[in-house]
């Protein structure tokens, strides 16, 4: 098995040729054209294939890859970049107007869990439906039920109708009928939006195994997933290739450069208010909307100014690093170790200075919040998420946002 | 192992080969079975008098026509056999005719979420629909046999005929409602134009009354290809004579010809209609 594997390795299976698409945007044009084309389909000339007509517009334009087995090429790009398009073309849904797919093996599409469910029928009956529907024999069904009840944890219930079951429940039995394809190629399309967590790890272990001997793409807004199996990735920008290549975390960086999405909501309360927050560079300052950019490894100085209305007793600074995917990697917790104000009104300014910044090459955020330890507990006086944005420059690019740069030692060789 | 390419029709190599069809046929033959098995289990879970609907309206249309008869709201001339058998015997054919002229276009439609999703042979919801065609034809032919002997008919050998009639007559339905699927799924008109024509056709075709001895109606008739489809197959049911034959195979002939180009056609169509109106 093992050397049956490597020795399909480097096998191409998919190959995409200057592929293109045009849709319309007008419905009723759509149609008129719809009705065109099937004519023309019957004659030999080429009619409108290579010019837009009137409301049309490229959804795939001019998409060029080529995928091996054991190769997982990732798609990302905002909604309506064309992804599910290009989807539906590989899978021969629908037809490319330019170039050309050439798909080798039995193709699987985990693009909708659960299709071809009727909701009256028990789940063991929707097994055998979706079944049908994915492409499996009578028989194959037949053989691989005990697993698919078993995969899908859903033993109990599996003589209950579907359309008692909840929405992560379906899509258990969904994914477990889909898991038991053995495909050449998968294409997957944005499915493991719910389910519980224990569910979403037991499917990317089921998907890691497959991709060892599959040429897998998956279409995805979770850049995590995308970034944990993609060793392709190509960004999609309205029909267009932003980025393509094999350094998936540097296209994912590009992904998020190119959309300037500086979100930031701050709240306040009566008692404090932040006025000003500011990144200090040498004798630069740069505030909120600049473009800051630290080396790797340098330091990050972060000047505050804040204006307490009333009296407060020993409020706590507490700062949090955020990453592009608004993740919470990171935070300062340390202030009142440092600093003791007592009962403090009225403004003063604070000085923070980090380092050596070890994140990886990418953009981050800082969160702002001022805290008082009263005797009912914490009360937030303010906090801004997001205040503010700077961006890390520097050869370590990997996914995780901590990139480590220990020593090493070479004990035996 | 299979290599799939999906290219510009305009550069595919056009010929519609006939052995790919019926490779494509037979391989999704478990999977238009098990759509037809979803769908008539699903429908008869969610009801208690089951089958009772799909027996249900040719019979009442047909009692209608015997109550306005023996009323004498409308005067209906000699049939030749009692006029209720023959008035049934009349719906259930042209309603197995309409089944199977609206089933595929239907069929089709409900399968189309998946069919923008998944990609399956597309054959399997017409061997769905044919299903669907044939088991309601089932069910009303077993109605009408029970009824009829009933009624007192004088069974006679060439009742033996009548189901191959039918199935004549589901065959030019299905075969012209195949042919339909691409418009009737490209412009809603084309749904509503069919079920008015057949309203039509139901009136104007000697199926409630028998053949005119003369006038318009007898002269248009004599054309009417539905005419035939369902008096000969009546004609077999009742035990009369039947004069002519030819029409009957004529109309077989026509439909193995409309469906193949209808088949073709749906092949051509489909990825396009996915296209413009997939959900």
């Amino acid at each position: 098995m093992e050397t049956e594997i490597t020795k399909q390795t480097n096998e191409v299976l998919i190959r995409c040729e200057g592929l293109s698409k045009k849709f319309c945007k007008d419905f009723k044009r759509s149609l008129w054209y719809g009705i065109k084309d099937v004519t023309s389909s019957f004659s030999k000339k080429a009619q409108h294939h290579d010019v837009l007509r009137k409301d049309e517009f490229w959804a795939v334009k001019d998409i060029s890859f080529e995928l091996r087995r054991g190769e997982c090429l990732g798609l990302i790009g905002h909604n309506g970049a064309g992804k599910s398009t290009l989807l539906k073309l590989l899978n021969g849904l629908i037809t490319p107007d330019q170039g050309q797919v050439t798909m080798k093996g039995r193709v699987g599409a985990l693009i909708e869990l659960g299709a071809g469910f009727n909701p009256v029928l028990t789940g063991r009956e929707n097994i055998y439906n979706n079944g049908a529907v994915l492409g499996f024999s009578k028989e194959e069904i037949d053989s691989k039920l005990e697993a698919i009840i078993d995969f899908s944890e859903l033993r109990d219930f599996i003589d209950m109708p579907v359309q008692n079951y909840s929405s992560g429940m379906k899509v258990r039995l969904g994914f477990a009928v889909a898991a038991q394809m053995e495909p050449d190629i998968l294409l997957i399309d944005e499915v493991l939006a719910v389910g519980d967590m224990g569910f979403i790890l037991k499917c990317y272990n089921k998907m890691d195994k497959l991709l060892q001997n599959t040429a897998l793409i998956l279409v995805s807004h979770s850049i995590p997933q995308v970034a944990r199996m993609a060793t392709k990735l190509i960004v999609m920008d309205k029909g267009k290739i932003m980025f393509q290549g094999g350094d998936v975390p540097k296209g994912i960086t590009e992904y998020y450069n190119r959309y300037k999405l500086e979100i930031g909501d701050y709240h306040g309360s009566d008692k404090a208010s932040l006025n000003d927050v500011a990144l200090v560079k040498g004798d630069q300052r740069f505030k909120r909307g600049d473009d800051i950019i630290i080396e790797y490894g340098d330091s990050l100085t972060l000047e505050l100014d804040i204006t307490c209305h009333e009296e407060i007793s020993n409020p706590h600074v507490y700062v949090a690093v955020y990453d592009k995917e608004q993740r919470n990697f990171a935070e300062v917790t340390n202030f009142s170790e440092q600093i003791q104000l007592g009962e403090v009104k009225g403004n003063f300014k604070l000085q923070m200075l980090l380092e050596p910044l070890i994140f990886s090459q990418g953009k981050y955020s800082l969160t702002i919040a001022l805290v008082e330890k009263g005797n009912e507990g914490k009360q937030v006086l303010f906090r801004y998420q997001s205040a503010i944005y700077f961006a890390i420059h520097g050869e370590t690019h990997g996914w995780a946002p901590i990139q480590f740069k220990p020593q090493w030692k070479l004990l035996s060789h | 192992m299979r290599v799939y390419i999906n290219a510009p029709a305009h550069r595919k190599n056009r010929t519609v080969s006939l052995a790919q069809m019926f490779a494509d046929l037979k391989e999704s033959r478990f999977l238009g079975k098990q759509l037809f098995k979803r769908d008539i289990k699903g429908m008869f879970r969610q009801s208690v008098l089951g089958i009772t609907w799909a027996i249900f309206p040719p019979f009442l249309s047909a009692g209608l026509w015997v109550f306005l008869n023996y009323s004498g709201a409308v005067n209906i001339t000699e049939t030749g056999v009692p006029y209720p058998i023959f008035v049934m015997c009349g719906t259930v054919l042209f309603t197995t005719f309409t089944h199977a002229l609206n089933m595929p276009a239907d069929a089709v439609t409900a399968g189309k979420s998946i069919m923008a999703k998944l990609n399956f042979p597309r054959e399997a919801l017409l061997i769905n629909a044919f299903y669907k065609v044939l088991f309601d034809f089932g069910l009303k032919l077993m109605a009408l046999l029970l009824i009829s002997l009933a009624l007192g008919l004088s069974i006679s050998w060439t009742i033996l005929l009548f189901p191959l009639g039918a199935i004549i007559a589901i065959l030019l339905g299905f075969s012209f409602g195949v042919l339909l699927i691409p418009f009737k799924m490209l412009y809603g008109d084309f749904k509503r134009m069919l079920s008015i024509g057949t309203q039509v056709l139901m009136y104007v075709t000697p199926i409630v009354y028998p053949m005119p001895a003369s006038g318009i109606g007898r002269v248009f008739n004599t054309y009417n290809p539905i005419y035939y489809m369902i008096d000969i197959p009546r004609s077999w049911f009742t035990g009369q004579s039947v004069e002519v034959l030819w029409p009957l195979l004529a109309i077989a002939l026509v439909a193995m010809l409309v469906l193949y180009l209808g088949w073709i056609l749906y092949r051509i169509t489909m990825p396009i209609i996915v296209e413009r109106v997939g959900a």
